[in-house]
């Protein structure tokens, strides 16, 4: 009795809560047919199981109150009853038939990517997403928004309500037309990942190696976010995804924008893979000669975007767990052992071979051995980067 | 027969099997080419 | 009908000092030490799950690394699962079965004493990965590659960790399967066995299938990593895909390893407080042997995001919906025994009332996920981590819970304090709500698991949540205080029947509280 009383007060107040939070508590019934139709999928077993448990609880609550020694009662002796069994067999084998007959249209339905009006390829990385649209030529990453990764470090003392959309922005949205069927092709290029829009109604896992799909038709203009959603390393969860619905007319603006300035966003200068195959490694910059000067500039900007979070600003790392860059054996050692390092990775440190060019390598090494606190004085050029 | 006999027989009969198993899940990937160069 | 008799030359009684719990064969000493294990491994998790929740009590980082905090839900887990719940069972197994079906001992002694004794040492080799490079094993209890070959010098200890718990498991069920096979005493048939005896007995088939399995998978990790196997490498020509399929094979009966003893140990306590016999005693045994069944062949309900072919998922989906089926039959028959008993509510009945209640609250949202479409919205979020907590935890632990507090008095000879029983279990029962209903909301909102830090719309629900999971922790304390007072005889002596009417729900209920060393050394009368 006690224990159905607290379940309601919970409920009833979880109910009364969310009128006045923003908080929600439920699934959302979202922007396309395939999350409108598996919120409704989602309410029809609830409301069963709702109904089941009421029953189940009721008849539980009379016998706690009313069979109880204290109520000076005899007890009964009966032990089976063959035919109640196969009762209480056959109805709940029913109720589950009813479910599974919606479940398998709004399957089939969700799995249907043909006839699409366009495709999308979804690359994940560890930590951030590739998002390349191969009839255009267009080719991006999309990470964490540089506020968001100020403000989630160790420490940073910087108030996560104070940064719009904490965790779920990032630098370059992924853009789709509303009101297409578009085929979204998903993979990996180290980890597994999982790619997931609730408000489009499904995730899927982008493994590397292999190809997985579905489609969303987004029905609103507006812009939907996102995360991670299989543990990929130590940033799982600071690999959001946003998109921007934008209606046809602002959709062709985007893509001409991005194709006249064909300056793919950073990290890596990448030209549009081709669908299908297993995620590659971005085309080798020009190797062209820099000076010491240049090199370090850019050195700092790449390991800002991608060093710092663990080695920290300093080159000190965390000790125990990340080791320091400043005074380090491999900043100290050969050249090409250290930028071997970066390519390849080591433990949780991923192969950055994958997602920065040569440029960017040779500008991070040069950055490490002159800065940081170290002073070898040594210069890596784009050419020294070997990827293989 | 004994009952440790007994005892001891199905015990190595049941172990055999595991190890069936274990030697198995290995083995059928290894045929199956999963292996890899 | 008492066990020792004067002339047994052979009972020395147990040997004096630490070398005693060393070289022990007795099946009373070996359930002992699985069950201080586990309540110390208990512990241990426990303080991994609240490092997990302090960090979760608020938007942002401020306590602990991500990468640290990955570790601390892969080890959380794998003490839980291998530290805590199966030794407690395979302790509660060794303690209780032999005394149940009139056996002496164990078939295998010997056995046992290893099969225990590999288990510290297991978990010892999992622990000392935190203090290595690299840190331990940070990729979750799933393991999957291809993040856990990034994982340096834990990969290997992980693994071998995982053969030697394994290797301490399919020991174990053999002796369980050998002696309620060979050494039930003569009127003990099949189907008089206690539904405990029925569920360990099913549990150990289970695990003598799947454990091994577990092992391979494994070790394909430590090949593909050191000897240049590419079982899981697509450019090797293999698949991440296919550990996922190995490991679930193993995982998902496993998770019916963990439930199954505690079906059996409510089928005897909930009899014993309503005074009234087990209602639907076959259909109880028929009900666990098909979930027994089902569970090898609904696997891949884990893995409905994984882009399956179609048939695959439905065919999934509706494997996974019947287990529903015997399970429901399974918790209609304990609330038929409930009816028209006369019921009292000591701690044991508390505990096991509450599993019914909670662990169907689990059963509906396992209803909900088998649901292949609807899945797709609930995988990888809060609202799986909610599901397999209440099925768990409410489930699982529980049941051991009620174990415990059902047969301290007849393993120490005294009562337990039966108002800090309750104080325990009214703490405990209130704050696993208050941490694990709102988990609910905030997968169902778009949270997602094992991420370290969230947006601000889900920090209400998680701080609720911290605030739950402290309490639970702490409440955990008294429990292991009354079991130390009830074990220093700090209560009053506890009678052969301990509670009203026992003596027709066991055979353990006919022997002395506590037991001499030697029990049924001549075998009981079953009628």
């Amino acid at each position: 009795m006690k224990k159905l009383r607290m379940l309601l007060a919970v409920i009833g107040l979880a109910s009364w809560g969310s009128a006045q939070a923003d908080y929600a508590l439920n699934l959302p019934v979202g922007v396309t047919e395939t999350s409108r139709e598996i919120h409704d999928l989602h309410m029809l077993i609830l409301w069963i199981c709702v109904g089941i448990g009421i029953v189940v609880y009721g008849v539980m609550v009379y016998s706690i109150m009313h069979h109880r020694k204290s109520k000076g009662v005899t007890p009964a002796t009966f032990h089976e009853n063959t035919k109640l069994e196969i009762v209480w067999t056959i109805i709940p084998f029913l109720i589950l038939l009813s479910m599974a007959i919606p479940a398998t249209k709004v399957m089939i339905k969700t799995y249907d990517t043909s006839k699409a009006d366009m495709s999308i390829k979804v690359t994940g990385y560890q930590w951030k997403w590739r998002y390349t649209y191969p009839d255009e030529g267009i080719d991006f990453f999309s990470a964490l928004d540089a506020k968001s990764n100020e403000a989630r470090q160790l420490g940073s003392k910087i108030d996560p309500a104070k940064v719009p959309n904490y965790l779920l922005s990032v630098d370059h949205p992924l853009v789709v037309p509303v009101n297409k069927k578009i085929r979204i092709l998903i993979t990996s290029a180290d980890v597994i990942h999982s790619w997931w829009i609730p408000e489009f109604g499904w995730k899927k896992d982008a493994i590397p190696g292999y190809v997985t799909d579905g489609w969303i038709k987004v029905e609103k203009p507006g812009t939907y976010r996102g995360q991670c959603t299989e543990l990929c390393g130590r940033d799982h969860g600071f690999m959001p995804i946003v998109v921007e619905a934008k209606t046809e007319e602002q959709y062709k603006e985007w893509v001409a924008a991005q194709v006249a300035s064909k300056t793919v966003a950073a990290p890596a200068a990448a030209p549009a893979a081709v669908i299908g195959e297993a995620a590659a490694a971005p085309a080798p910059a020009v190797p062209a000669e820099l000076t010491k000067e240049d090199l370090i500039a850019k050195g700092q900007e790449v390991y800002n975007a991608n060093c710092v979070a663990c080695h920290m600003a300093t080159g000190e790392g965390l000790p125990g767990t990340f080791p320091p860059i400043k005074g380090s054996a491999v900043a100290a050692g050969p050249v090409a052992d250290h930028i071997g390092l970066v390519v390849k990775g080591k433990g949780a440190m991923p192969p950055f071979g994958e997602t920065l060019d040569a440029t960017q390598i040779a500008a991070v090494v040069t950055f490490q051995r002159n800065g940081l606190g170290n002073s070898t004085g040594d210069v890596a050029q784009p050419a020294d980067v070997k990827k293989n | 027969m004994e009952l440790h006999t007994k005892n001891r027989v199905l015990a190595v009969a049941i172990g055999l099997i595991a190890l069936l198993l274990y030697v198995g899940t290995v083995l059928m990937q290894l045929l199956a080419g999963k292996a890899g160069s | 009908m008492t066990a020792t008799t004067h002339d047994d030359h052979h009972d020395h009684g147990p040997a004096k000092g630490f070398m005693r719990w060393i070289t022990t064969t007795n099946h009373k000493d070996i359930g002992t030490l699985y069950m201080v294990t586990a309540l110390i491994m208990f512990f241990v998790g426990g303080a991994m799950a609240l490092v997990i929740r302090a960090e979760l009590f608020e938007p942002g980082i401020q306590y602990v690394d991500p990468l640290f905090f990955n570790q601390m839900t892969t080890l959380h887990a794998l003490v839980m699962v291998f530290g805590a719940v199966m030794p407690a069972f395979a302790g509660l197994a060794n303690w209780m079965i032999p005394m149940m079906i009139g056996a002496p001992d164990m078939a295998l002694p010997r056995m046992n004493n290893w099969s225990f004794w590999v288990l510290p040492f297991a978990l010892c080799l999992l622990s000392s990965t935190l203090f290595m490079e690299g840190g331990a094993p940070s990729a979750g209890w799933t393991l999957y590659p291809p993040l856990v070959l990034q994982g340096g010098n834990n990969l290997p200890f992980a693994v071998f960790s995982v053969h030697l718990l394994g290797i301490s498991s399919i020991m174990a069920a053999i002796n369980i399967i050998v002696t309620v096979f060979n050494m039930r005493a003569p009127g003990m048939t099949w189907m008089k066995l206690p539904l405990f005896v029925w569920t360990w007995v099913i549990t150990a088939f289970l695990l003598i299938a799947i454990m091994p399995v577990f092992a391979g998978a494994v070790t394909m990790l430590l090949t593909d990593k050191f000897f240049g196997t590419s079982f899981f490498n697509a450019a090797g020509g293999g698949d991440p895909v296919l550990y996922q399929h190995l490991f679930w094979f193993f995982g998902h009966p496993e998770v019916y390893v963990l439930i199954l003893p505690s079906f059996g140990v409510i089928s005897q306590i909930i009899p014993t407080f309503a005074r009234k016999p087990l209602f639907g005693y076959s259909s109880m045994v028929y009900a666990t042997a098909s979930i027994g069944f089902l569970s090898f062949i609904v696997w891949a309900h884990h893995q409905y995001t994984v882009g399956m072919p179609i048939q695959g998922e439905l065919y999934f989906t509706y494997a996974t919906m019947l287990i529903a089926v015997p399970t429901g039959v399974k918790v209609f028959n304990w609330l038929a025994t409930m009816w028209q008993g006369a019921m009292t509510f000591e701690t044991p009945m508390l505990y096991a009332i509450a599993f019914v209640v909670l662990f169907t609250m689990g059963g509906f949202t396992g209803l909900m996920m088998s649901i292949s479409p609807a899945d797709l919205q609930y995988h990888d979020t809060y609202f799986i981590v909610a599901h397999f907590h209440y099925t768990l935890v409410t489930g699982a632990v529980f049941a051991i819970l009620a174990a415990v507090y059902y047969w301290l008095p007849k393993w120490t000879g005294h009562m337990y304090d039966e108002r800090l029983g309750k104080l325990h279990f009214w703490l405990t029962t209130i704050s696993v709500n208050v941490c694990f209903f709102p988990q609910h909301f905030s997968g169902l909102a778009g949270m997602p698991r094992r991420i370290p830090d969230y947006a601000v719309q889900f920090a209400e629900f998680n701080a609720m949540s911290t605030v739950g999971a402290f309490v639970m922790g702490f409440a955990q304390l008294i429990f292991a205080y009354l079991i130390i007072q009830c074990i220093r005889g700090a209560g009053e002596k506890a009678t052969e029947e301990v509670w009203e009417g026992a003596k027709e729900h066991g055979l353990e209920w006919h022997l002395p509280s506590p037991p001499p060393y030697h029990t049924w050394t001549t075998a009981p009368d079953v009628k």
